[in-house]
């Protein structure tokens, strides 16, 4: 079976004949983003939220929010136009050397509901509102969900994609950021619209939610996600993936806070790591490695890394199944 | 007098601003001393929050929400708190790391040490080692509070350490480190005084630190 092939056999249940790595698996696509959610090299978006770029990533500027009272969401939150934002061209240049008879086509569509409210009135006031005015919340969250699923039939149009993995951090190292009663109350009827409109198209929905998220990991299946990404190691994932087994791929593994993921990492770490990961998920079949690695210059995935080579043949190496 | 108490304890725990505000007047009127309304109520509701975050019962939301309400507590005390310059439990310098942009954590601990009592020094986020130096020679802090949520950023842990010694201010101030990355195994190699996992354990830790007492989360 080539990467697509044993990809689908584990979507469907079955033995695959291999565990695969992201870097192998996936063609990611995330120029669409660039333009309709986050700017890839920082600035505003077209929101008007401004972008500050990180080793890690993109995260918008730390006190500067757009309003701080939930009410007034409808003063200062303009929708833009779609068909302006250039998410067809975005498309022809991301796929330009796609072979999609070998790999898969994995579209990210990042700031989701809440990491988008966080964006606009920080994080502080967005889990205050979520309490102390969950009617506003919703009826943004509404709003924004409308503006989330024009991009994403536009992403779907354009791209043609196996995988949308639609991005929304909702919990930190310890557990999540709000109770379940809450997601499910204020977040989860936005959040239900959107898988729905990626799955009623026949792609495939990953949902992707770092830190300690296992107890609403029963509502993402529920609502139709066949896919959790990045499956951090706070969660019981050997337990995850034995109950969801047939249902849902956990995609992660990789202890993202430990010494492996720490600037200078030793390849030997690092392939450590990677080993780990192999012996102790891989068995299970509805594992997808996904390596953290940063150097100086960012994530390694996206700006490389002498030790990319090593760890990948390390994973290779270990009889998984 | 125990009931007024009970009940402020309670409004703290249910994150109810508005009542916290009513009842800690209603304690000031009945003549109970602000350390009294601080131990026998708000550090109560503390201790009681930090076991429901631990057995996972309750979330940051949940947390805030009674920040919040300890702070409004804490508000309606300010004037008389502000009398006596020894009514503080303590100064604490408190700053995310330089490269580091992030600030919840950092702020949530904040608003925990603040509605405990103590005296915080906000330095922000993204702070440079020479930022932290001056605000120690400046505000003499009992206790300096480093946070790293990145693993790039760790190192800058070690070089605030380093710092220290070389600028001869190690034994002015004890230091805590927290963050998603940082464990207390990385604390205890750059020789740090103490590591916290959430903002209960340090506010915990920056009691024990601040009374130069041995704790649970002390290296």
């Amino acid at each position: 079976m080539n990467q697509r092939e044993n990809f689908f056999a584990m979507l469907e249940g079955k033995k695959p004949e291999f565990i695969p790595n992201i870097m192998e698996l996936y063609k990611i696509c995330v120029f669409g983003a660039d333009r309709a959610d986050q700017p890839l090299i920082g600035g505003l978006d077209v929101f008007g939220v401004n972008w500050i770029v990180t080793k890690e990533g993109e995260m918008p500027e730390p006190n500067k929010f757009l309003f701080e009272d939930i009410a007034d969401w409808k003063d200062y939150v303009k929708f833009p136009d779609v068909d302006s934002l250039g998410i067809e061209e975005a498309a022809k240049i991301e796929l330009a050397d796609v072979n999609r008879d070998e790999i898969i086509v994995n579209v990210y569509s990042p700031t989701g509901l809440f990491e988008r409210l966080a964006a606009f009135m920080g994080f502080e006031n967005t889990l205050c509102s979520l309490v102390e005015d969950p009617d506003s919340c919703r009826e943004f969250f509404e709003a924004f969900a409308n503006y989330k699923i024009a991009c994403l039939n536009r992403f779907i149009d354009a791209y043609q994609p196996d995988v949308i993995t639609y991005l929304d951090d909702l919990a930190t190292a310890n557990g999540l950021f709000m109770s379940p009663a809450v997601y499910r109350s204020v977040i989860k009827p936005a959040h239900q619209r959107i898988v729905e409109a990626v799955t009623s198209r026949g792609v495939i929905f990953c949902q992707h939610t770092c830190g300690k998220c296992e107890k609403i990991i029963e509502d993402y299946v529920e609502m139709g996600a066949k896919i959790w990404s990045s499956a951090q190691i706070s969660n019981d994932l050997e337990g995850i993936m034995d109950k969801y087994h047939g249902q849902l791929l956990v995609e992660g593994g990789w202890d993202s806070s430990g010494p492996a993921s720490y600037i200078g990492a030793s390849t030997e770490e690092v392939v450590a790591e990677s080993i780990r990961c192999a012996k102790q998920y891989g068995k299970n079949g509805n594992f997808i490695l996904f390596p953290t690695l940063l150097n100086e210059n960012g994530n390694s995935l996206f700006v490389g890394d002498s030790r990319l080579g090593p760890m990948i043949e390390a994973w290779h190496g270990v009889e998984k199944l | 007098m125990k009931k007024v108490l009970d009940e402020l304890q309670q409004a703290i725990e249910n994150g109810e601003t508005q009542i916290a505000m009513d009842k800690t007047k209603v304690a000031l009127n009945q003549g109970l001393r602000t350390d009294t309304i601080i131990q026998t109520a708000i550090n109560p509701a503390f201790k009681d929050l930090g076991q429901k975050m631990y057995d996972g019962e309750i979330y940051v939301t949940d947390v805030l929400m009674a920040s919040r309400a300890a702070h409004a507590a804490m508000y309606v005390m300010e004037p008389i708190l502000s009398k006596f310059s020894g009514a503080t439990k303590g100064i604490v310098a408190i700053g995310t790391v330089a490269g580091d942009l992030h600030d919840i954590g950092k702020n949530l601990v904040i608003m925990m040490l603040q509605g405990s009592g103590y005296t915080v020094i906000d330095l922000g986020i993204d702070v440079p080692v020479e930022t932290f130096v001056e605000a120690i020679r400046m505000h003499k802090p009992h206790v300096l509070a480093l946070s790293s949520l990145l693993t790039t950023t760790l190192p800058e842990l070690d070089n605030m350490m380093d710092a220290l010694v070389e600028q001869g201010l190690r034994s002015q101030v004890k230091v805590i480190v927290g963050g998603a990355p940082v464990t207390a195994e990385y604390a205890g190699r750059i020789k740090a005084d103490a590591y916290a996992n959430d903002l209960f354990e340090a506010t915990e830790a920056v009691g024990d630190l601040v009374n130069n007492r041995i704790g649970k989360y002390t290296i």
